[in-house]
């Protein structure tokens, strides 16, 4: 509980944050539900079950999560220079403290599985589509909190597309689905020579400046909707050797 | 039937235009007395009107076509333009949001709208050159463009059933009647244009129809046959999910959107005021978000400062928000609206 609190005294500074918390809790939960196994039928209240089900699911792969992730800290570590490229320090700095409560609150895997994701805005030249951070999108900076939330992600290999080690990972809900490509580029340690096709849903084909978050919305996760059909955002990737 | 489609308003809407004059670039050796005057299509994009820019300055430099395919972009004022957001919907953005600083000069007016062309440097970090999907023809603004189309469809439908149905033929004849309609609106006879225009609307409607239009129809046998998927929405009113419609507050700043049922809980039209709440709840003042009347009375002060603008056009913010869809959506049939607050 004292993790909630401290998570509404962030969020409520301004009181038209203060509906957005709400979708930020309710998020948060459907966040939880696309763990659970039978899909998106179960709504919020998960948040103890999620912990549970992903201890479950963390087990078996522990040892290996582990390795990676201390692989991938150092080069985090490495890579924090090309960070300060990104020039957002604002928005930087409240993705860091959402990424830092998310952690408490999920605990190790999703601690561990952000660092994996990290390196997405750390991609070659970083995230080509986070070049807003204008004046005058920073006083709309109340719309970017929300969404500095986490979607989770599952690729599915099809075609001649290697299939990941790890297929489930999660990413800020903030940023570009370029990230998205970027980071599943150097997971499979593509050259500039290989293409990577990448659906969602096995329907479309979204544009890389789109915000995963608008996309994560689309699948219909909103309980005004029926719950989509397949659980979580599903991408299919496929590699082709030129 | 409040579902059919004022077919007069489609066409005005297909035939908008919007004076472009295009300049090459300094860097690229461009001069004030070349400038390329269009008529462009609101519906359509950038790289349509690409063979008769190239065309033009090839023949005025004396430069071979070659020379001038590689990589292109436009800008305005010092920004990269979109070229997978429709001419329309850039232009809307531009005239109607507010701009930074250093783009705020009084030069290059938006009407006419003087853009600059470039054939180097290419922004990679602003826009993307094309859409990590295979590409059969290798036409990224193609491709992209029935990705869109799969993309609304499955906001509306949950499926891009409707889409992938269609006959490879009329899959293409999409794209090619946009194409076709761009290369017609620059034709110089205004008259046999329009009726070009015209002329392709239909055909352009005769496919898209069983995109857009379907829904009553197909809700309807779905509700007969109790067919398990897509259907079965709550009150069984819903002629879709949801309403494909983005919402620009600005070119600088994420778009909004959201998932809108056309009709609300109680089988009323969901008016774009209602829809705006559900959109941008935060640029709404917080009195009236709770506020679930139609609300054009009390928040008239609301009203005045709050617009919201497609095709050039602004639209009554008690518009029912699926009378809009089916009329002022794009060619990729989302509806872009850019919303301004003065």
């Amino acid at each position: 509980m004292a993790k909630a609190s401290k998570k509404t005294g962030t969020l409520t500074r301004t009181p038209e944050a203060k509906n957005k918390l709400t979708s930020v809790k309710t998020s948060i939960a459907k966040d939880s539900a696309s763990k659970d196994k039978s899909g998106w039928k179960a709504k919020g209240n998960l948040t103890k079950q999620k912990t549970e089900n992903l201890i479950d699911e963390l087990d078996a792969s522990l040892p290996r999560l582990i390795a990676s992730i201390s692989k991938n800290k150092e080069k985090l570590k490495r890579e924090s220079g090309a960070f300060g490229v990104l020039s957002r320090p604002k928005n930087e700095e409240v993705m860091r403290r959402n990424e830092e409560r998310q952690r408490t609150e999920d605990g190790l895997e999703d601690a561990m599985k952000l660092i994996a994701m990290q390196k997405s805005p750390t991609t070659e030249k970083g995230d080509p589509f986070l070049d807003q951070d204008t004046p005058s999108n920073r006083n709309h900076l109340i719309y970017t909190i929300p969404y500095a939330i986490v979607v989770v992600v599952r690729f599915r290999a099809t075609g001649s597309a290697p299939i990941l080690k790890q297929s489930i990972f999660k990413i800020t809900a903030s940023q570009r689905f370029q990230a998205v490509i970027g980071f599943l580029r150097k997971e499979l340690a593509l050259g500039p020579g290989d293409s990577l096709f990448l659906y969602i849903n096995s329907a479309f084909a979204p544009a890389p400046d789109e915000v995963v978050a608008t996309l994560f919305k689309q699948l219909g996760a909103d309980r005004n909707f029926p719950p989509a059909p397949l659980s979580s955002t599903t991408h299919i990737a496929r590699k082709q050797h030129e | 039937m409040n579902d059919e489609v004022d077919t007069e308003i489609t066409r005005q809407v297909w035939s908008g235009r919007v004076p472009l004059t295009i300049r090459l670039a300094d860097a690229d050796g461009g001069s004030e007395e070349e400038a390329l005057n269009v008529l462009a299509l609101r519906c359509a994009y950038l790289p349509l009107y690409m063979p008769l820019i190239r065309a033009h300055f090839a023949a005025i430099r004396s430069r071979s076509e070659a020379e001038l395919a590689a990589e292109w972009w436009f800008s305005w004022r010092g920004i990269p333009l979109k070229w997978h957001y429709p001419i329309g919907l850039l232009h809307d953005l531009f005239t109607h949001s507010s701009l930074p600083s250093s783009a705020a000069s009084k030069q290059d007016p938006t009407n006419p709208w003087r853009i600059t062309l470039h054939f180097s440097a290419f922004p990679a970090d602003k826009i993307f050159r094309s859409l990590p999907t295979p590409t059969l023809a290798n036409d990224p603004p193609r491709d992209f463009y029935m990705n869109s189309l799969k993309e609304s469809d499955f906001i509306r439908n949950m499926s891009v059933k409707k889409t992938m149905s269609l006959s490879k033929p009329d899959q293409t004849l999409l794209w090619d009647t946009l194409a076709e309609s761009a290369g017609a609106s620059t034709d110089s006879d205004l008259q046999r244009s329009h009726a070009k225009l015209v002329e392709l609307h239909d055909t352009f409607w005769s496919v898209d129809a069983k995109l857009m239009m379907g829904n009553v129809a197909a809700a309807a046998v779905e509700s007969d046959e109790t067919s398990v998927g897509t259907g079965g929405l709550a009150g069984g009113n819903h002629l879709c999910r949801s309403v494909a419609v983005r919402c620009y507050s600005g070119w600088d700043k994420p778009l909004f959107q959201e998932l809108i049922s056309p009709k609300n809980s109680s089988g009323a039209d969901v008016t774009l005021l209602e829809a705006l709440r559900i959109l941008a709840p935060d640029l709404i003042p917080a009195a009236s978000t709770s506020n679930d009347m139609e609300g054009t009375h009390e928040d008239g002060s609301l009203l005045d400062t709050v617009k919201l603008i497609s095709h050039g056009v602004e639209i009554p913010l008690d518009t029912p928000i699926a009378w809009l869809a089916r009329h002022f959506s794009y060619p990729d049939n989302f509806l872009h609206l850019v919303l301004c607050i003065s």
